[in-house]
């Protein structure tokens, strides 16, 4: 393969390893701060992409309102639905977020399949080109993905270690009731972690629109691997999912453009492997 | 109830329970429990493992499953309250495992409590750190790396940063060297003097009796009796013994 084919599809490994980090930090943030599950996270990302398509395509909104809209709109959903449902089966075994939580999957998808049918829908953006490193012709978009999702990743890292709002979402990860026996709302600070994780979802679907085929299975491809992602890095890790999410990217196309029948398969290879080595580790732990 | 309840008439009831009882799930750990604490007042609540002492600080504070009867703080109906607006009232909580934050530091830990704006009690930084130097000392060392003593430290000087008028501390000189127990009857002691009101849950006798006004021992999930400081001498076989020494 041409060398400038290999740096391309290795470029757009770490293109599809931004949103698995955008995706992983939403989801470590559901579950650290309130111990749920999400199964609609990626139900989440394929509203966001569809929403942003809508937009266009309906009321010739452009992409650089929805990427300031759609997160804001789909976090407030995300704390209509934390208030209205998800509160409601806290300290329930977790089949039930399980459940709730897959019921969400199917009426989102259901939705948008009643709205806009099951075919994908392609995002039309021409206002970026490409720019040149050396031989290597990178596709500006693909870099400004790159570099908003760091951005993205940078801003949610200083507000978790860096502010007050953060130290009591640090703090409520540990024991969220004797934040609450401090002075702190918790009930408001789960509605904020759940609206927050629901907007990092759907803003990444918002920056996959105009480079993927946003549909209704968009959603439950991505979130597999997102979950492997949030396994490999750990769940309580933000370092670990940036770390995770780019290597994982950038794994997924290495073994595309030498095994493209394994691209699918060696992110779960992978965590598999690191699974074990984990285990391994807590059994010398405790002997 | 046999005992001295009111030691202070003209003193003002801080804190007042009355026939208050508490489930964790199905299963009741309080059993109609009834006592008040007048304002500068340090009351220890002894008694064996199990007799409900915990349970009936984290009663006040709205941490159990369910609650009955009436707890009044500062002369409001907290019973319904959720624990964030009682804490926000003036009730200050260290929790029996310290519950310091081991991901965050020491310094983040003791900034992370709600202040009573209202309050002329809250400590600045500066004066907790004049109190408890140690805590100066590992002020950017994260929670996790403190040590028990300085854990326990850190748990009290959290709550004086609130603002907090009532303190409920349970049984703070578990498992700590002798000096540092002494360093932290000193603090209470300082406390007892800014007119802090007291609530505390001890199964240190000795610890608990150099700074009580009055003692309330409790069993099966009811106080069974009310002492003064005064009346401790006469009757410590008997408490030794429902403490279990």
């Amino acid at each position: 393969m041409p060398l400038n084919l290999f740096f391309l599809q290795l470029f757009f490994g770490l293109t599809n390893g931004c949103f698995y980090v955008l995706l992983s930090l939403g989801l470590t943030l559901v579950f650290g701060m309130l111990r749920i599950i999400n199964f609609s996270h990626g139900a989440i990302f394929t509203l966001g992409g569809t929403f942003a398509w809508a937009a266009q395509e309906y009321f010739a909104v452009n992409y650089w309102v929805m990427l300031l809209l759609a997160p804001i709109v789909i976090g407030i959903f995300g704390i209509i639905i934390e208030r209205v449902l998800i509160r409601r089966i806290y300290g329930l075994d977790d089949l039930y977020s399980v459940l709730l939580t897959l019921g969400l999957t199917l009426i989102i998808d259901g939705a948008i399949r009643s709205a806009f049918g099951v075919a994908g829908h392609s995002y039309e953006q021409t206002t970026f080109g490409t720019v040149s490193f050396g031989p290597i012709m990178v596709p500006l978009y693909r870099l400004w993905v790159v570099v908003f999702s760091l951005l993205v990743w940078l801003a949610v890292w200083l507000l978790v270690e860096r502010t007050k709002l953060g130290s009591y979402l640090r703090a409520g990860v540990e024991n969220a009731k004797l934040v609450g026996a401090l002075g702190i709302n918790i009930s408001t600070l789960t509605s904020l972690s759940f609206g927050l994780g629901m907007g990092l979802a759907g803003l990444a679907g918002v920056l996959a629109a105009p480079i993927k085929t946003i549909s209704p299975v968009s959603g439950e491809n991505i979130l597999v691997v997102v979950f492997a992602v949030v396994v490999i890095g750990g769940m309580d890790s933000m370092k670990g999912t940036l770390l995770a999410g780019i290597g994982l990217g950038l794994v997924e196309s290495l073994v595309r453009i030498y095994y493209p029948e394994g691209s699918s398969v060696i992110i779960f290879v992978i965590m598999g492997a690191v699974l074990l080595l984990r285990k391994q580790e807590m059994k010398k732990v405790e002997i | 109830m046999p005992g001295s309840m009111n030691m202070r008439p003209n003193e003002s009831v801080i804190l007042d329970l009355q026939d208050v009882s508490a489930w964790y799930g199905q299963s009741r750990a309080l059993h109609g429990v009834n006592f008040s604490v007048h304002e500068g007042e340090v009351v220890a609540l002894l008694g064996r493992n199990g007799a409900g002492r915990t349970t009936t600080l984290r009663t006040i504070l709205g941490l159990v499953g369910k609650r009955t009867g009436l707890v009044q703080a500062f002369g409001r109906d907290i019973c319904k309250w959720p624990s964030y607006r009682i804490a926000r009232l003036g009730v200050g909580y260290c929790p029996e495992e310290r519950g310091i934050f081991s991901k965050l530091t020491c310094e983040e830990n003791l900034k992370l409590p709600w202040q009573i704006k209202t309050s002329d009690a809250a400590m600045s930084l500066e004066e907790i750190y004049q109190l408890f130097p140690n805590l100066a000392e590992r002020r950017y060392s994260k929670g996790l790396s403190l040590s028990g003593g300085e854990q326990q430290m850190l748990a009290v000087a959290r709550i004086l940063r609130t603002g907090a008028r009532l303190l409920l501390l349970d049984e703070i000189s578990e498992g700590l060297a002798p000096v540092i127990v002494e360093g932290l009857a000193e603090a209470i002691q300082t406390l007892k003097k800014l007119s802090f009101t007291i609530l505390l849950v001890e199964q240190n006798l000795a610890f608990a009796a150099s700074l009580a006004d009055r003692l309330l021992v409790m069993e099966h999930g009811c106080v069974i009796k009310s002492l003064s400081s005064s009346e401790l001498e006469a009757q410590r076989s008997w408490v030794q013994e429902k403490l279990s020494i």
